[in-house]
Parts: C-alpha cells; structure tokens; sequence
C-alpha cells in the first residue's frame, strides 16, 4: 500500500518535472484553447483553420503583446479542465464571465458584450419602442417564449413574471419554430441567435425587437465574454489587458465585431485596468 | 436546501399536481372514448372501419408517445394551412395538443384492453342470454359489458397508472406540470436530488391511492366467489363460522 503511494508519488513528481520546462516555455509562446464550433465567435474553416471574432482578436492581442501564440481546438466542455491542468494559458471563444466562473478562475476585462433583445413577427407592431417601460406596456398580456435556465429566463422572472403568460422551452430551435407558428407573440434570447434566425429564409417574417436590454441597465445581466485564465497568470492577464486597452481605444475590436457580427458588440476600456 | 428554498420548492410543486391531475383526467375518458369507438370499428362489418381501427392501433402502440407529441405540436405547425385552419384555435394551444396526443396514445392500448376484456367473456353466457331472448344489444348491456369490464379492469388499471406517468413527456412542449415545474426548479436552486425525490413522491403518492382505488374497485365488481379468501370471510360471517370450526 505505502509502496504504491510512493511509487504514485514518485510519478506525480516526475510529472511535475517534465511539465515544469513546458511552463516555463510557456512564457514565450502562449497556448490559447478554443473552442472552433461556436460562431461567430470562434470556428473552423473547411481547411481547418481556427477563425472568428474571437481568433482574430486573440491574434491581435498577440501581436501587441509580441509574443506568439499557439490555437488549439477543443469542444469546450473539456475546455476548463484542460485549463486547470495547465494544458492552456488562456481560453478564449464568447466565454460569458459569471460569478460561478470567477470563483474559481479568472478573467481579462470584458471585451464584447451581446444584449437580450426580444424578437416577434414583423405583424405584430411591437418594434419600434425605445424605452424598455414603453416594450413592457406593449408586452402586457402576451405569451412569450424564453428558454429555461438562461440570463433570458432570469430577466423574465425579474422584470414580467405577473405582466404576461411564460413559456419554457429547452433548446432555442423549440422556441424559433412555437414564434414561427404564432404560438407565442414575441420571444427573448440573446441577440446571435435571433440574427441567425432572421437571416433564414423561414426567419424572414421575424424582426429584433428594440431597444437592446443588456447590464448597463440590468445588473444582474453578464458582464459580457472575456479570456478565461488560471488565478497563477497574473503576468500574462496584464500583458493580455493592456493589449486589450490599447485595441479598444484604437477601435480595432469594433471593427472585428462589426466585420463578424454585423454590428458593434465591443465594451468601453475597463477604467480600473486601462486608467482613465 | 434551506427551509426557504425548500418551502418554495413544495408550494411550487403542490401548484402543478393540479396540471398533471387536470391532464390525466382529460386524458383518460377521451382516450376511453377511442377505444370504444376503435373496438366497435374492428368488430363491425364494414371492413374499411376494421382496417382504419387495426390501423389505428398499430400506429399508436408502436410509435414512441413523445414522437407522437411532437409531430402533433411541432410538425403540424410547420404547414400554414393548418396554421390558417379553424383546428388551429386547438393546436395552437399546447395543453390541448398534449390532450390530444396522450388519448390516442391511450386509445389504442386501451381498444387493446378492451379486446382482451372481450375475448375472455364465456360464449355459453353469451348464448345462453341470447337462448333466454334477449336482443343483441340487450345481451351486451346486461351479458357480455359487465364480465368484459371485470376482466379487463386489471389491465385498465394499469393503463391509468401509466396515463398518470406519462403526463410527464407534457412538459416538453411547454406544459409547466409537475416535471416542467422541477426542471425550472432545479435550474433555480440546483438541487437536484432534492428537487426530483420530492416529484418522485408525489408521483408515488397520486398512483398508491389510484391503485388502492381501482383495487377496491376490482374487488367489489368481483362475485363473492371470486374474492381472495380473506376478504370472503370478512364479508360473509357465516361462512367464516363455518371455516373456522
């Protein structure tokens, strides 16, 4: 038994010794984990090339920092132990920052940030509201669709609970297909899904609701995505802010976001890692 | 779980017993009603009501009912003349789609129940009622119903019970009964355990007292003859004397 310890322990500390050059190298090259199947945020050229907003904001980041760095695809699920194992630096690809997720991880400041935009048929006459109170009025009495255990569903519960009839679905494409039919008069969710809905033809006769509800107003609404890291990177995390800092006031992540996403998603330079 | 959650967690549960009660007793008459009309379709003469009946019954007993469900919800939705029909004031609504679906589901086992009931009835009672002049219908009413009914109230009984559980598959299209309500809630509190065994007791507890029900039911439909010992010599004092000396 006490053998088998020592022999475990042994291999433990042999591990340790053959990981310590590859950290240690790590200094120099920094390896970004990814996960390539998620757009447009990060995703895979038929050649097999890693593309997307958040690679080409990655590689500038890189660039500023001058340091070079290494993709590598992996579905995210395995993503965050891979990270807690050491096996990556840093990974980027619309990672919401959550309160669950900072507990144990860190995050660079935000970078881009997707409101929750309410959608229904163009028929309806409920776009052109600017003001969420003057959208509440018009919601008043209406069905409306959201899917379970989302930010959606927690501002449904927050902001309309005792104002109208909520539907709860499990996946986004039981909610497109019930606002398709007219089952449900409108329907919240976060803005990528609702433009690739609309850019359907079937989506055709859905149109995104204004204004765009995101946490400047509601708090409790993420922060938006950041690179996550370990809690030990703190040198990296710096040189990845301040390359951050840098591309937002020089606008290059708004021309990123407006060039994938059709819009601005970028976040203004965070005052407490940016300065004023 | 706090007290808090878990108060909040019960009262939100004891609200949806009612939906899954409401859904179980739609169900079940209408799903009756097919079988009726399914058991009268196989055993007429017309031979195109036979084979719309066996039809029928075997496209409802070998397709899954959450299958069923969703071509009755989501694929009938997609064509817009149904949307533009006077059926859509129905399928629009999710409880009655689930409704709908679930009694044809049942219908079908039911009409199956129904046959079993049926082929168990003794031909000599049938002959001899018929042999005392009775007219056919007369002969079904009074003969054949009430023995089928006798037999077959074992397996009804179990068709119920699974009626019951199979409310459940409602929540898939937007029916917040007991399960919906339990899958919101443990995306809530996260607790999962928790959550799921208070559901699994509720369950548990509507089915004990409709299978004591429908047991009692049995036994009191039974002739005397037919009960299990015990109970006999309860009902019948004399008897119980007898067996006692």
């Amino acid at each position: 038994m006490f053998g088998k310890l020592a022999k475990l322990s042994g291999i433990i500390s042999l591990c340790a010794l053959l990981v310590a050059p590859a950290a240690a190298e790590g200094q120099v090259e920094v390896r970004i984990g990814t996960d390539g199947g998620y757009l447009p945020w990060t995703s895979m050229t038929p050649e097999g090339e890693l593309t997307g907003f958040d690679i080409e904001l990655a590689k500038l980041v890189c660039e500023r920092m001058e340091r070079t760095c290494r993709f590598t695809a992996q579905p995210w699920e395995g993503q965050i132990p891979a990270l807690e194992q050491g096996k990556y630096d840093i990974l980027v690809g619309g990672i919401s920052i959550t309160p669950e997720r900072q507990k144990r991880l860190a995050f660079t400041q935000s970078y881009g940030n997707l409101p929750i935009n309410f959608a229904a048929a163009k028929s309806s006459g409920l776009n052109g509201k600017s003001t969420w109170p003057e959208l509440k009025a018009a919601l008043a009495g209406k069905t409306i669709g959201v899917q379970s255990g989302t930010q959606s569903q927690k501002f449904m519960d927050n902001e309309l609970k005792s104002e109208v009839t909520i539907r709860l679905y499990d996946n986004q494409d039981s909610l497109n297909l019930d606002l398709l039919a007219g089952r449900i008069d409108a329907a919240l969710a976060g803005r990528s899904p609702w433009i690739a809905l609309t850019r359907t033809p079937q989506g055709e006769p859905i149109e995104i609701l204004s204004p765009n509800l995101d946490f400047q107003q509601f708090n409790y609404l993420g922060v938006g995505v950041g690179g996550l890291m370990r809690k030990d990177g703190h040198e990296l995390r710096k040189a990845w802010d301040e390359a951050l800092c840098k591309l937002k006031v020089e606008g290059e992540v708004k021309r990123i976001s407006e060039k994938w996403f059709g819009f601005d998603i970028s976040v203004k330079p965070d005052p407490i890692i940016c300065g004023a | 779980m706090d007290l808090e959650t878990t108060l909040h967690v019960a009262t939100e549960l004891a609200g949806a017993i009612w939906v899954t009660l409401a859904l179980a007793a739609a169900t079940l008459p209408l799903g009756f009603m097919f079988a009726a009309l399914t058991t009268w379709a196989r055993k007429s003469p017309y031979r195109f009501a036979q084979t719309v009946a066996s039809a029928y019954v075997l496209v409802f007993r070998s397709t899954p009912l959450l299958v069923q469900i969703f071509v009755l919800y989501y694929g009938l939705s997609q064509f817009a003349w149904v949307r533009s029909s006077p059926a859509w004031i129905v399928l629009r609504d999710p409880f009655a789609c689930a409704i709908i679906a679930m009694s044809l589901c049942a219908g079908a086992y039911t009409a199956e129940v129904m046959r079993g009931g049926l082929a168990a009835v003794p031909q000599g009672a049938i002959e001899a009622a018929r042999s005392l002049g009775l007219s056919r219908f007369k002969t079904f009413l009074l003969v054949t119903a009430p023995i089928a009914m006798r037999r077959a109230l074992p397996a009804y009984s179990n068709e119920i019970v699974v009626t019951l559980k199979s409310t459940s598959l409602a929540c898939t299209i937007t029916v917040m009964e007991l399960t919906g309500v339990a899958k919101d809630l443990m995306s809530q509190t996260f607790a999962v355990i928790e959550v799921f065994c208070m559901v699994a007791a509720i369950y548990l507890a509507i089915n004990m007292i409709l299978i004591f029900a429908l047991r009692s039911l049995e036994l009191s439909l039974s002739p005397a003859y037919l009960r299990p010992a015990s109970r006999m010599r309860r009902m019948i004092p004399w008897m119980s004397r007898s067996i006692a000396r």
